[in-house]
């Protein structure tokens, strides 16, 4: 996917309207029906809490904010020599826990493996990501955090087109921080930074920058 | 007054989302149903809002204000709610918070058959408007060719009229042509501190008093 290099204003979205509604006591089977609908659109999003169904315009943030976040992390990753698996959007649904969210990009850290087969990994059975990433230009969506907290993830990154927020997983809500456990050297406050800084040069002079930065942590510098 | 004012700055959530085709609109109608939820779709565009309680109680207070006038002077309607008019052919649809089928009532033989789609549509729609664009909505109504729209802003009652295919505003509204319309916006913005039967019944009095008599 080609992302343009022109760096639109963050603060102005590209479309107006946008948005989104909270509709409660819906039935599972309603919210499966509409997945398989817009499975492979990108018209809106959907989220499902118990009943509780959410339905948000895609979020009107440039696509390529979710590409250098992505690299950031995978930057950090490599500077620190921490593994990890990148499942992107992957949908996580349970109709058994009567939940389903698809977040803008996710990440296996801590709880990588070796012997994880990520072809084969299904999201109804296997660990939940450990970082979720998620892009939006509106306020947070509560019923999104609800589910990510279900599924288990520890640590949520949140980039609004301004601010990139870190919130972790403590006794069932999210909480801020200023370091994730994915990456406890790093503070939320140098990685914002980092992201702000992306102009439009290449990806990969940037991402060396992150890599040497984050292997200098490691050396306790 | 002023906890009316404070709840009017709040825009009653909503989700606007575009490239959704008929099938997909449909399914979305299935789901959304039965709810407290305005849908308004226009060409690959659907709006989703679930009203606030203001808005709701607005939508109740004009419907009633519209249904007793009606009572009072004799004019025979039919109230279909929020049904969800739609027209595959425009690619259009929307559900008004409260309409009526008051001069075309007549063609309206048996209200359980009432098909949306083929039959006539209401001559008079109620969009309560505490948000500030209805814009699209309005060029839905156009389409579906709704003569009359009385937009409440939970201040101002407006009365729009379709002519050659777009709103014009009119000073007071062919279907009760004797009822002020700043009048009207009174009985549903101020409140009177009692309950709705103490209000209706005060409504109901001064439509005998100053509406009536000004009718042939």
């Amino acid at each position: 996917m080609s992302t343009t290099l022109q760096r639109s204003n963050p603060a102005a979205p590209s479309r107006e309207d946008g948005g989104r509604v909270v509709l409660y006591d819906v039935p599972w089977s309603h919210y499966e029906t509409l997945v398989e609908l817009f499975k492979d659109r990108r018209s809106l999003r959907l989220t499902y809490y118990q009943g509780t169904l959410e339905i948000m315009s895609p979020s009107s943030l440039p696509e390529w904010y979710k590409e250098i976040l992505g690299s950031l992390v995978r930057s950090l990753a490599a500077g620190l020599k921490i593994d990890y698996v990148a499942f992107g959007s992957t949908r996580y649904k349970s109709e058994l826990r009567a939940r389903g969210v698809e977040p803008d990009a996710c990440f296996l850290i801590a709880s990588y493996r070796p012997d994880i087969k990520w072809r084969e990994y299904d999201p109804a059975v296997g660990p939940p990501p450990d970082l979720v990433i998620e892009i939006d230009l509106t306020s947070g969506s509560s019923v999104r955090l609800k589910t990510y907290s279900d599924m288990g993830v520890s640590e949520v990154w949140r980039f609004d087109g301004d601010e990139l927020t870190i919130l972790v997983l403590r006794d069932g809500a999210y909480v801020l921080t200023d370091r994730g456990p994915s990456f406890p050297l790093a503070p939320v406050d140098r990685l914002a930074a980092f992201v702000r800084d992306f102009e439009d040069g290449s990806e990969r002079v940037w991402m060396d920058k992150v890599r040497a930065w984050a292997g200098s942590l490691g050396k306790g510098e | 007054m002023s906890a009316v004012a404070d709840q009017k700055r709040v825009a009653s959530p909503k989700v606007v989302l575009h490239d959704i085709d008929w099938p997909g609109f449909q399914a979305l109608l299935g789901v959304v149903g039965d709810r407290s939820v305005r849908v308004a779709y226009d060409r690959g565009v659907l709006e989703i809002m679930t009203p606030l309680p203001i808005h709701e109680r607005y939508k109740v207070l004009i419907g009633r204000i519209i249904e007793m006038m009606a009572d009072e002077l004799g004019l025979d309607y039919f109230s279909f709610g929020s049904t969800t008019f739609q027209s595959e052919d425009l690619q259009r649809a929307i559900e008004p918070d409260a309409c009526f089928h008051i001069a075309s009532a007549g063609k309206i033989k048996d209200w359980r058959r009432f098909d949306p789609e083929t039959d006539p549509p209401p001559d008079l729609a109620v969009e309560i408007d505490v948000t500030s664009d209805s814009r699209r909505r309005l060029g839905i109504y156009a389409a579906l060719k709704i003569p009359e729209v009385w937009r409440f802003d939970g201040e101002e009652l407006s009365v729009l009229l379709l002519q050659n295919g777009e709103y014009v505003a009119s000073a007071s509204s062919p279907t009760f042509p004797r009822a002020p319309l700043d009048a009207l916006a009174a009985f549903a913005r101020d409140d009177q501190g009692g309950s709705d039967r103490a209000w209706a019944a005060a409504f109901r009095r001064w439509v005998r008093e100053v509406v009536l008599p000004g009718e042939d």
